[in-house]
């Protein structure tokens, strides 16, 4: 008898100790969900911008000048590209820029700026960076169809007071001019380099690898190809 | 008793790592793919086909190196432009069209990430 009572007293303890450590899984999976909607919720703490923020103004001519008529994105380019409320990019405050692929736009967000550029064959290139880092080095798109490898279609916002050239593969520099808005476009070709020099510091852009082509035979989903 | 609480508190913490561990997706209708694959210098690496309406490649080394994203067509052809950066892009299209997401390296050794996006509304970072 002495040995079946300590048998049961046994089996409440374990019972009690199974009981403690279920609540402390459970525990465990609350702090998990609530640490990962915690995330969530400091993603979505950045909120779409309603109005251009002072550094932007100050920093970049195109957040500068009043907004007109003409700076309005299209609804299928609004449609495609959207707000975000993890850069806090605000569409009904967009610039419209030149690009080398046809009319782009600058775009604010909540202490980030984007450009947005078109693709011929179909949709935008989205590129955002804080605002501190396109102050700093400027903020680059580089388009580049694997039809025409060695051209690079590259549009940089700019900073107030910077200047930016072409290293060349010949060696020689090429300096190019951003128009009054900040924004330098052009299709480049034979450049290695793009530099841009700000209050900053140099900042080099080397020009891209040409894109992949077709993968090769064996390639599938998910495998890495070279 | 014992063994099962000692299963739940496993199931817990197993439940707790996934989802730390977890990347969030932008919303219903994205999905991630070649996430933490490591692609060298001039490796890409494709995502399942869907009517994409963007695709978006991270950096995990942050915003000092370029990225660069695009997508193939259905026979797995080169579709339209790939768009560089650094640190993250995304590439949006107009859903009509069936697509393979793809991410491409052109910087030296790192890893990137890829999220594609099939659902009604944009959602480029």
């Amino acid at each position: 008898m002495p040995m079946k009572g300590g048998s049961v007293s046994r089996y409440v303890v374990m019972r009690r100790g199974g009981i403690a450590l279920a609540l402390v899984g459970l525990v465990a999976v609350l702090i998990a969900i609530a640490t990962a909607q915690g995330a969530d919720a400091t993603d979505s703490q950045t909120r779409v911008v309603a109005a251009v923020q002072p550094d932007q103004s100050a920093g970049f001519a195109v957040f500068a000048r009043p907004r007109a008529a003409a700076d309005i994105m299209p609804g299928e380019a609004r449609e495609q590209v959207g707000n975000s409320e993890k850069s806090g990019r605000n569409l009904a405050l967009s610039r419209r820029v030149d690009t080398p692929t046809g009319t782009g736009w600058a775009v604010p967000g909540d202490h980030h700026v984007c450009l947005v550029v078109p693709d011929p064959v179909d949709g935008y290139g989205v590129v955002c960076s804080t605002t501190d880092r396109a102050l700093a080095s400027g903020l680059v798109a580089m388009l580049v169809s694997s039809e025409t490898p060695a051209v690079v279609n590259l549009t940089l916002l700019t900073p107030r007071g910077s200047t930016v050239a072409a290293m060349m593969k010949d060696g020689t520099v090429r300096p190019l001019d951003a128009d009054r808005e900040g924004i330098v476009s052009l299709a480049l070709s034979d450049a290695d380099s793009v530099v841009v020099k700000t209050d900053s510091g140099s900042h080099t852009i080397p020009m891209p690898a040409a894109p992949p082509g077709s993968p090769p035979p064996g390639c599938e989903v998910g495998d890495v190809c070279y | 008793m014992f063994r099962s609480g000692a299963a739940c508190l496993a199931a817990g913490l197993l439940a707790a790592l996934a989802l730390a561990l977890m990347p969030s997706p932008a919303s219903a209708g994205s999905e991630t793919y070649c996430w933490g694959v490591l692609l060298g210098n001039g490796g890409s690496c494709y995502g399942p086909r869907h009517s994409l309406r963007q695709n978006w490649a991270n950096n995990y080394y942050g915003a000092q190196n370029q990225v660069a994203a695009g997508a193939y067509d259905v026979n797995l052809n080169p579709y339209g432009s790939f768009v560089y950066g650094y640190g993250s892009v995304c590439h949006s299209y107009s859903g009509a069209t069936l697509l393979y997401p793809r991410i491409f390296n052109p910087d030296s050794q790192q890893t990137m990430g890829g999220i594609q996006y099939y659902g009604s509304e944009p959602a480029c970072p």
